[in-house]
């Protein structure tokens, strides 16, 4: 029986974050080849989702049963046999791994395998993160693994090219891995997809400012009177990408008695109190960044004489300990 | 209805406001009431039933960690070294030589069509050390046709030469997880995901597909039975809707003889599907099946050097583990499905694992007080004492891994721990001095399904080669029997209908022929199961 030429695989690692589903997003809309089969070997994210990529649905799988634990079946080595038994087979592979993926691990795979040739190993990297994730304490070794493995290293988010920020980012990542193309870019926008060698590299553009360490935000809110329930909702809809939870006990201007509101996943829900409210509050606990900061601004003008207070403090933000 | 009274020599209730009696009386599947003969015939007429009367009866044991993969497995031939019991009753020998595994292995392919291949599971390499089990050996037991030996850790097989050749392996010596022997030529063994790959690839099928399938449940559940076993989990199942149907059709059938308690794959959905789903699953649930577990997944195994450990990491010098999934993603996790009112088991089998959890635990509580919400730490074989008194005062219970203690022991002193931390291997004594609700697993198909076994690990703490490890971490048969039933039952919030013998509850036990309380402790794990009650209904054993 005559082998078919092997399916081509490009393995895309990176942390959370660090600019995978944009990048697989910027390739697709370049053009995959015929039936190209994506799968996404990343989970439990509250912002990535392969609702994200921008492919037909029947072409990306999910797969989130763990990296490592193929005790239990469903496996990346059994998932890949199977799409490899798909007619017609895919014309070629993209895995976007898990954030602790160790990529060489993945390679490997098309190393062995007679259906499989390995195209590239792009891992993506934040550089304004770089320290952050090269001291993280649970994270530090997985972080160099992937960078050390990689033929593509894609640098998003660079700061100023005249700073010494940018040589310590490209000092600590050439240590790491003299080899590979790199690619730099230093906006929120699609990333280049033609990397070029280290020694002939893109001038970077002026940086947008940094979104410093990752952390949450909590924000509450005493309201005086009835607030409107509708804009609330409306709000929350609205920030969906940076609001985590939310809760309060609340006067609505709809309704008689106070209000429980429960913000789980997207979804909504209201429930009477039980008790006597012993306030007209609200919390608020998202992502921080600029567009809280906005959500913060609006969730102030639901009802004018509120005394807003945004926390800081380390009990109204037990997700610090997560930022180390 | 009619009242059932059993009789038995004694019978242990697990209730400690009368933890012996000698009779009980059963009405529509519940205990009606628990007592001397005199006392339950107050409660109307009766029959009698006095089959067990010279033997004893405990509460159906509850394994609160193991995986209906445990049904699958038994498609394959079985190769372990210690002799096991399938789900008809029939006990394997263990194959504890090279010489007999060859000669299963010839048999097992005489039952075979040409040319079919051979897959075997269950050979633990610990018990063979200086012999390496390469593909030399399994030529000279079966060369024509392809062979594959899973290991019993299921990360690692060893495979002969015809397997060897067919999937081109043989030539790709310089990939990681493709072993070598001392010409520098693959020896047939294979590690991991790149190799395993290529051996699916060439077979055509996916060795555990079946594993969510009805009759994979129905044989799950007969292992269990032989055990003694009423309740028991199926702790990493996807939940997707032919699994759900799946559940729902055995549990719906007459004389099915376990109660499932399926915990939720999280790492399968994301945080708010996985919510989703969960909450709809609550209002399909049966008497006999159980939904409202989470189960996470945070690092591998210890003997796979995949666990994640805290300084000094390995005692051998191996490199730390693997995470799971990002700790980021990992504690967002916890999060969400703590919000939403849901329970967790969370497998952290490293002290790295454990001390991301317990911050990530801490976290959720802060920021969403929760009485009771019995989160549970799965495995926590490597757990220091601070860590101990943490997860006390954070609430969580824990379930660990004691069979360990006996099958990996001696790796464990050797190799991945050293003498200090093999000591608090599994610190079950240390737990219940701080009043954290324990339980005890299994964990099968990974070690076989036995509660009076793990029990008696528990109790005795004795290696496969008979090293004590830890003196002061040993339980009482008391404390170890409560483990394996009214504990467990605790961490799958079921303690109020399963778990011990008292009114209002199911009426599950497990019937037994020696008394494990006055029986020498070393012998715990000779105690024989001769049948299993499920809500009344007697299931002989086989």
């Amino acid at each position: 029986m005559p082998t078919p030429d092997p399916v081509p695989l490009t393995v895309i690692t990176g942390f959370l974050g660090a600019g995978k589903t944009t990048y697989l997003n910027t390739l697709i809309r370049q053009g995959l080849p015929r039936d190209s089969q994506i799968v996404v070997n990343d989970f439990g994210d509250i912002n990535i989702d392969a609702e994200l990529i921008e492919y037909r649905d029947d072409r990306i799988i999910r797969l989130g049963n763990g990296c490592i634990c193929c005790t239990l079946g469903g496996t990346l080595a059994e998932q890949l046999a199977q799409l490899l038994r798909l007619k017609p087979r895919p014309g070629a592979l993209y895995i976007e791994a898990s954030g602790v993926a160790e990529p060489a691990r993945i390679a490997d795979i098309a190393r062995v395998s007679r259906q499989l040739k390995l195209e590239s190993v792009v891992c993506l990297v934040d550089a304004s993160q770089i320290s952050h994730h090269a001291r993280n304490r649970y994270t530090g070794d997985v972080w160099r693994a992937q960078i050390t493995a990689c033929t593509q290293l894609i640098i998003n988010r660079l700061p100023a090219d005249d700073s010494i920020e940018y040589a310590h980012a490209l000092d600590v990542l050439r240590a790491l891995n003299p080899h590979a193309l790199q690619a730099l870019n230093d906006s929120w926008g699609p990333t280049p997809v033609n990397p070029v060698p280290a020694t002939d590299r893109l001038k970077p553009m002026p940086p947008l400012p940094s979104l410093g360490e990752p952390g949450w935000r909590s924000v509450s809110l005493n309201y005086a009177s009835a607030i409107d329930a509708a804009r609330l909702e409306r709000l929350l809809h609205e920030y969906a990408d940076v609001v985590l939870r939310a809760k309060g006990i609340l006067a609505r201007l709809d309704r008689n008695g106070s209000q429980v509101l429960q913000l789980s996943g997207r979804s909504i829900r209201w429930l009477p109190a039980t008790r006597a409210a012993a306030g007209n509050y609200l919390v608020c606990i998202g992502i921080k960044g600029a567009r809280f900061d906005e959500l913060s601004a609006e969730l102030m003008q639901l009802e004018c004489n509120q005394d807003p207070v945004t926390q800081g403090s380390k009990t109204a933000m037990p997700a610090d300990s997560q930022a180390q | 209805m009619s009242i059932t009274i059993f009789s038995a020599k004694r019978i242990h209730t697990m209730n400690p406001s009368q933890p012996e009696a000698t009779h009980i009386a059963v009405r529509d599947g519940r205990v009606l009431g628990v007592g001397p003969l005199e006392a339950m015939q107050e409660l109307g007429d009766y029959t009698l039933d006095q089959r067990f009367a010279d033997n004893i009866i405990m509460p159906g044991f509850v394994e609160g960690h193991s995986h209906a993969l445990e049904g699958a497995m038994w498609n394959y031939l079985y190769l372990g070294y210690f002799h096991r019991i399938d789900p008809e009753g029939l006990r394997w020998a263990g194959a504890d030589s090279i010489t007999t595994m060859q000669q299963r292995l010839r048999e097992g392919a005489e039952t075979l069509a040409p040319g079919e291949p051979l897959i075997a599971w269950g050979f633990d390499p610990v018990y063979f050390e200086g012999t390496r089990l390469d593909r030399h050996l399994l030529d000279a037991a079966v060369q024509d046709r392809p062979v594959v030996v899973m290991h019993a850790s299921l990360h690692v097989m060893t495979v002969n030469s015809r397997m060897l050749q067919q999937s081109g392996l043989h030539q790709h010596p310089g990939i990681e997880g493709i072993m070598l022997d001392a010409q520098g030529q693959p020896n047939g063994e294979l590690q991991e995901m790149a190799a395993m790959h290529a051996i699916f690839e060439t077979l055509g099928v996916n060795l555990f597909e079946a594993v969510s399938a009805p009759s994979t449940l129905r044989r799950y559940a007969q292992v269990a039975r032989n055990a003694g076993v009423t309740t028991i989990t199926d702790l990493y199942n996807p939940l997707t809707d032919d699994g759900i149907a799946a559940l729902r059709q055995v549990t719906g059938e007459a004389h099915f003889p376990v109660r499932l308690v399926p915990a939720m794959s999280a790492l399968a959905w994301s945080p708010e599907q996985g919510v989703e789903r969960l909450l709809h699953c609550l209002e399909l649930g049966n008497d006999k099946l159980q939904f409202g577990l989470v189960k996470m997944m945070t690092d591998g195994s210890i003997q796979g050097y995949t666990a994640r450990m805290k300084w000094p990491y390995y005692h051998d010098g191996h490199a730390n583990g693997i995470w799971n999934a990002p700790p980021e993603a990992l504690q967002r996790m916890v999060q969400v499905y703590h919000q939403a009112g849901l329970q967790l088991h969370i497998h952290t089998n490293g002290d790295e694992a454990v001390e991301l959890m317990l911050d990530a635990v801490e976290s959720a509580l802060d920021l969403w007080p929760r009485a009771d919400h019995r989160h549970t730490l799965q495995h926590c074989q490597v757990i220091d004492h601070a860590q101990l008194r943490r997860t006390a005062k954070l609430g969580l219970c824990l379930n660990m891994f004691a069979n360990h203690l006996y099958y990996w022991g001696d790796i464990h002193r050797r190799h991945t721990l050293g003498y200090e931390r093999s000591r608090r291997l599994e610190p079950l004594a240390s737990a219940r001095r701080l009043g954290i609700v324990t339980a005890i697993h299994s964990d099968a198909p990974v070690t076989p399904l036995g509660p009076l076994f793990t029990a008696w690990c528990a109790v005795m703490r004795e290696s496969a080669s008979g090293e004590v490890l830890g003196v002061e971490e040993r339980v009482s048969v008391a404390q170890a029997l409560e483990m394996i039933t009214l504990g467990a039952a605790y961490t799958l919030r079921l303690d109020h209908k399963v778990g011990s013998l008292e009114i209002g509850k199911f009426a599950d036990m497990a019937v037994l022929d020696q008394d494990p309380l006055t029986i020498d402790p070393a012998h715990l794990r000779n105690i024989r199961v001769l049948a299993t009650v499920l809500g009344g209904e007697v299931h002989a054993n086989t």
